[in-house]
C-alpha cells in the first residue's frame, strides 16, 4: 500500500512537473527575465560609449513577469460621472461643466477637473499636505490605497502628484494632480480610469534592453542614472510593463 | 480512498500513470528537441549565410557608399538620405539570401542605423514600433556581432554591425511559428494523453483481472481456512506464480490439517492424563490467572468452581505462604514445595514449578498431592506405639511393684506370697495375651496368617458349641444366653478356630457389658448369598460418639473398666481384621447407650458352597 501510494504520488508529481514546465515554456512568459553576462557587458559598453554614468548593479535589477490589466475610461457618461462625484442635485452648466454649490466639475477631453474649497485644507503646508489631501481624495472615492505622492511647493500653492499603483507597481502615466492654497481652495485634475485584470502575464524588457533603449535615445548623453524601477505604463488601453529610469538631475524616463 | 484498497484499481492506476509519465517524457523530449533543432538550425543558417566572404561583401557595400551627393539644385543632400540608400543596398544584398535565412512571418530581417532604429525591414510592424534591444542588438550597437540562440528564450536573433557607419544587419526569429507549432504538438499530446488514460485504464483493469480474479479466489479460500475449514479446496488454472502459490497453500493446508489433528489428539491424550491423575494440577499464567486445572484439583481443594481464582490471593487464603513473584523472579530449578492443611483434616503437599514458553517463563504449574492417608497412618502409627507402650508398661509396673514388695517382705506369710505372686502371674498372663493379640494383629495386617488347610465350617454347630461353652459365664451374672438359628446356613470353608475366636470375643464382650439378668441372643441366618451371624444384647450399649472408633486398636469406651475386665483393647480390632482378611466378610456394630448393642457378621458364601 505504501509502495503504491509513494509510487503513484511520485509519478503524479513528476507528470505535473513535466507538464507545468512544458506549459510555462511553450505558453506562458512567466518567471524572471534572464540577463546573460554577455548582455550585461555589451550594455555596460554601450552606456559607457554613450557617456552615461551608471552603477553596474543596475544591470542586475530583477525583472519578473507582471500581471497585465485592461484600462477602462469610466466617465463616458459625463453627467453620471459628475453626479457620482458632486451628487445628483448638481447643476449642468453645459455638456462639459457641472456645479453644485462651490464645487465645479469640468471635462477637457478625457481629463476631469474638480475645483472646490475645503475647510480642512486651510493652513495646508508641505508637512500635512499628503494626509489632508488624501481625505479629500477619499471623499471622491479616488483614493487608491497604494498611491505614491510627490509634494511640490510652488509659491503659495501646494502641488501634489499622486501616482496610483496596480498590483504593487506604479502606473507611471496615470496621475492625479492636486493643487491647493492656504485658503482651502483646491483643484483636482485627473483622467478617471479603472484597471481590470485580464489574466495576462507580461514579461518586461530586461533591464539591459531598457538601458540600451535609454542609451540610444540620444537625449541621455552625459547623464548619470540614479535608479530604475519596474512599473506600468498605459498603452493602447492596457497596462504594460515599463521601466522608470531616474537620473541624477531628477529627470524620469520611461521605457516600455 | 476506497479505490486504493483494490489491487485491480491499483494496477490500472499504476498502468495509466506509467503510460502518462512515458508519454509526458516523450512529449518533453519532442519539445526540447524541436526547440534545440530550431535554434541549431538558425545558428547554422546564420553562420552559413554570413560567412567571411558575405560579411566582407556587405562591408564593401557599406564602405563604398558615397556620403555626399550633389543634388540637382546644387545643394548637398543630407547624410540620412545617403544612409538610406546605403541601407537599401545592404538590405537588397541580404534579401538575396532571404530564402536561405528562412524569412517568414515570424522571422524578419532589418537593416538598422547606428542607433538600432530599423530603416529597412521585412516586417512593417518593426519599422513602425521598433524592436527590443536584445543582447545581440546591444552587441551590434557596440560595433560587435551578436547572436542569441539560448534555449531559455523564445526568440533567436543575430545582429551584425557593418563597417564604420555602424549600420546594423539584424535577423530575428520571434519564435512565434516555432512556439505555435509546439503548442499544437502539446495539444496533440494532450489529446493522446486523454486517449491513453482511457485506454490504459481499461487495459489496466483487464490485465489486473488476470491477477485479481485468482487472488480473490485465493482470498475466499483463505477465509474458509481461517474459519477452520482446513479441508476446503481451491483450484487456480495455469502454471504461473499464483497457481504455484495456490498449490503450495493447498499443501500447507493439508499439512496444517494433519498437524491440527495430531495436536488435537495430543491435547485429548494430555487432557485425559491430566484428568485421570490422582494428583491435582493447577496451571497459572505469569499474571497469576488460572489457565488450566483437572478435576482432582477441585476435589482436593474442595471447590466446585476454580476459574476465578488468582495465584497470590488463593495461596494466601490457604496459607501456602508463596507469591507468584517468588517463582517468577527467583530461580528454583527444583521447584518449591509447600504443605498445607485444608479444613483441618486434609493434608496436601503442593509442588510449584515454572514452565517455559518461547524461551521465557510462561507460567506456573502446581501439583497437589493428597497426603491425608499417609499423614493419618503416621498419626495412628504414633498412637499405636504409644498405646502399646502404655499397655505393656501397666502390667510391667504392677509386676515390678509387687516383686519389689515381695523382696522387701521376704518374711511375709504364705497367704500374702500367694496373693502377690497371683497378681504377678495375672499381669504376666495379661502381657502374654497382649503380645499374642499384637502378634495376631500383626500377622493379619501383613496377611501372614499361618497357612491352614481350609476346613468345612458348620456355622450353626460352631455357634451352638460356643454358646454352650459361654453359658457358664453368663449364668454367673444371671444372664440369658440363647442361640436362635433363623434358617439353614450352608457349610463354608475356612479356619473354624479363627471364626470361633471372633464369636467368643463378641459374645464375651456382650456378657461383660450386659448387666446381671440381661439377655444375650445369638442369631444365624442366610440372607441372599451371605451368612449372617448376629449377637444382640440389652446391655449398657455404646455411646454414639464412640461407635466410629470402636474397631480401633486399644480403643476403649470406658478405659478403666475395660482394663479391669482383663481386655487388651485389641479384641474387636482382631475380630474385624479376621472377618475381613480370612473370610472376606464384614463386621458391623450398632448400639444405643443404655439399650443394648447389636454386632453383625456377614460372610459371603462362594457360589460353589451355596
Amino acid at each position: 500500500m505504501k509502495l503504491f501510494k509513494r509510487t503513484s504520488i511520485t509519478l503524479t508529481i513528476f507528470i505535473i512537473f513535466v507538464w507545468a514546465i512544458l506549459y510555462l515554456w511553450v505558453y506562458y512568459p512567466f518567471g524572471k527575465v534572464n540577463v546573460t553576462d554577455v548582455e550585461k557587458e555589451q550594455t555596460a559598453q554601450l552606456l559607457r560609449s554613450s557617456n552615461i554614468g551608471f552603477d553596474e548593479s543596475l544591470l542586475d535589477t530583477p525583472a519578473y513577469s507582471v500581471k497585465s490589466a485592461d484600462v477602462e475610461y469610466i466617465a463616458e457618461d459625463k453627467l453620471a460621472y459628475a453626479e457620482k462625484m458632486l451628487g445628483t442635485r448638481l447643476t449642468a452648466d453645459d455638456e462639459n461643466s457641472y456645479s453644485f454649490g462651490s464645487a465645479k466639475l469640468s471635462f477637457d477631453g478625457d481629463t476631469v477637473t474638480i475645483e472646490d474649497a475645503d475647510e480642512s485644507l486651510k493652513g495646508i503646508n508641505e508637512d500635512n499636505a499628503v494626509s489632508k489631501t488624501k481625505a479629500v481624495l477619499e471623499s471622491y472615492e479616488l483614493l487608491n490605497t497604494n498611491m505614491t505622492a510627490y509634494v511640490n511647493h510652488d509659491g503659495g500653492d501646494i502641488n501634489i502628484v499622486f501616482v496610483p499603483e496596480y498590483k504593487g507597481k506604479r502606473v507611471y502615466n496615470s496621475k492625479i494632480y492636486f493643487s491647493a492654497d492656504s485658503s482651502g481652495t483646491y483643484v483636482l485634475e485627473y483622467v478617471p480610469l479603472e484597471f481590470k485584470s485580464n489574466g495576462i502575464m507580461m514579461l518586461p524588457k530586461s533591464p539591459c534592453a531598457a538601458l540600451a533603449d535609454f542609451a540610444v535615445t540620444g537625449t541621455a548623453n552625459g547623464v548619470n542614472i540614479s535608479g530604475m524601477t519596474l512599473g506600468y505604463n498605459i498603452s493602447e488601453g492596457t497596462l504594460v510593463p515599463a521601466w522608470e529610469i531616474e537620473t541624477d538631475d531628477e529627470k524620469k524616463f520611461y521605457i516600455e | 480512498m476506497e479505490i486504493f484498497k483494490s489491487i485491480k484499481w491499483k494496477i490500472a492506476i499504476m498502468f495509466a500513470l506509467c503510460i502518462i509519465a512515458v508519454l509526458s517524457v516523450v512529449c518533453a523530449v519532442h519539445v526540447v528537441t524541436a526547440i534545440y533543432d530550431e535554434k541549431q538550425s538558425f545558428e547554422n543558417t546564420i553562420n552559413g549565410v554570413f560567412d567571411e566572404q558575405f560579411t566582407a561583401e556587405l562591408a564593401s557595400i557599406a564602405e563604398t557608399v558615397d556620403y555626399t551627393v550633389d543634388s540637382a539644385d546644387g545643394s548637398n543632400m543630407t547624410i540620412s538620405t545617403v544612409n538610406t540608400d546605403n541601407s537599401k543596398k545592404l538590405y537588397d544584398a541580404v534579401w538575396a539570401h532571404s530564402g536561405e535565412l528562412g524569412i517568414n512571418s515570424s522571422r524578419f530581417m532589418c537593416v538598422m542605423d547606428e542607433s538600432a532604429t530599423p530603416v529597412y525591414c521585412t516586417s512593417e510592424d518593426i519599422i513602425e514600433n521598433g524592436t527590443e534591444k536584445t543582447a545581440s542588438l546591444i552587441a551590434a550597437l557596440n560595433g560587435n556581432v551578436g547572436m542569441s540562440t539560448s534555449l531559455l528564450q523564445k526568440y533567436m536573433d543575430f545582429a551584425l554591425s557593418i563597417g564604420s557607419t555602424k549600420t546594423i544587419i539584424y535577423v530575428k526569429d520571434t519564435g512565434d511559428r516555432l512556439y505555435g507549432n509546439l503548442r499544437r504538438i502539446l495539444m496533440l499530446y494532450l489529446y493522446c494523453l486523454i486517449g491513453a488514460v482511457i485506454f490504459s485504464m481499461f487495459a489496466g483493469l483487464y490485465l489486473a483481472s488476470s491477477v485479481t480474479v485468482p487472488i480473490k479466489k485465493l482470498n475466499d479460500w483463505a477465509k474458509q481456512l481461517a474459519e477452520g475449514d482446513l479441508k476446503a479446496k481451491t483450484q487456480i488454472a495455469g502454471s504461473d506464480e499464483l497457481s504455484q502459490l495456490a498449490n503450495s497453500l493447498v499443501h500447507m493446508a493439508h499439512n496444517l490439517d494433519k498437524k491440527n489433528t495430531e495436536a488435537k489428539n495430543e491435547k485429548t491424550k494430555l487432557e485425559t492424563i491430566l484428568q485421570s491423575m490422582t494428583d491435582g494440577l493447577l496451571a497459572f499464567n505469569t499474571k497469576g490467572e488460572l489457565i488450566h486445572y483437572n478435576n482432582e484439583a477441585k476435589i482436593l481443594l474442595g471447590r466446585n468452581y476454580l476459574d476465578d481464582i488468582s495465584f497470590d490471593k488463593f495461596f494466601k487464603e490457604i496459607n501456602a505462604n508463596i507469591t507468584i513473584g517468588d517463582l517468577l523472579y527467583m530461580k528454583h530449578e527444583e521447584g518449591i514445595e509447600r504443605s498445607v492443611t485444608l479444613d483441618k483434616e486434609r493434608f496436601v503437599v503442593m509442588n510449584f514449578q515454572t514452565f517455559e514458553l518461547d524461551g521465557k517463563i510462561g507460567g506456573i504449574v502446581v501439583v497437589l498431592h493428597d497426603t491425608t492417608k499417609q499423614e493419618k497412618l503416621e498419626q495412628s502409627r504414633r498412637a499405636f506405639v504409644a498405646d502399646v507402650s502404655h499397655e505393656l508398661r501397666t502390667p510391667i509396673t504392677t509386676i515390678k511393684s509387687y516383686a519389689e514388695t515381695l523382696i522387701d517382705s521376704a518374711d511375709a506369710g504364705r497367704e500374702f506370697l500367694i496373693r502377690f505372686l497371683g497378681v504377678i502371674a495375672s499381669e504376666a498372663d495379661r502381657m502374654a495375651r497382649l503380645i499374642s493379640d499384637l502378634l495376631t494383629l500383626s500377622a493379619l495386617d501383613d496377611k501372614h496368617v499361618e497357612y491352614k488347610i481350609p476346613e468345612e465350617i458348620d456355622v450353626r454347630v460352631l455357634l451352638e458349641r460356643v454358646t454352650d461353652r459361654m453359658q457358664m459365664g453368663a449364668s454367673k451374672k444371671d444372664q440369658t444366653l440363647t442361640y436362635r438359628p433363623i434358617n439353614d446356613v450352608p457349610i463354608i470353608m475356612g479356619d473354624p478356630d479363627a471364626l470361633e475366636r471372633v464369636v467368643i470375643n463378641i459374645i464375651g464382650n456382650a456378657v461383660k457389658y450386659t448387666q446381671a439378668g440381661g439377655e444375650i441372643d445369638v442369631y444365624s441366618s442366610k440372607v441372599y448369598n451371605d451368612i449372617c451371624i448376629k449377637v444382640v444384647d440389652n446391655g449398657i450399649g455404646i455411646p454414639e460418639e464412640n461407635l466410629p472408633n470402636i474397631f480401633d486398636r486399644f480403643y476403649r469406651v470406658d478405659k478403666a473398666r475395660s482394663r479391669d475386665t482383663g481386655g487388651t483393647g485389641l479384641g474387636l480390632a482382631i475380630a474385624k481384621q479376621t472377618i475381613e482378611t480370612s473370610f472376606g466378610g464384614k463386621i458391623k456394630i450398632t448400639s444405643e447407650a443404655g439399650k443394648g448393642t447389636e454386632v453383625s457378621i456377614t460372610i459371603p458364601v462362594p457360589s460353589s458352597e451355596k
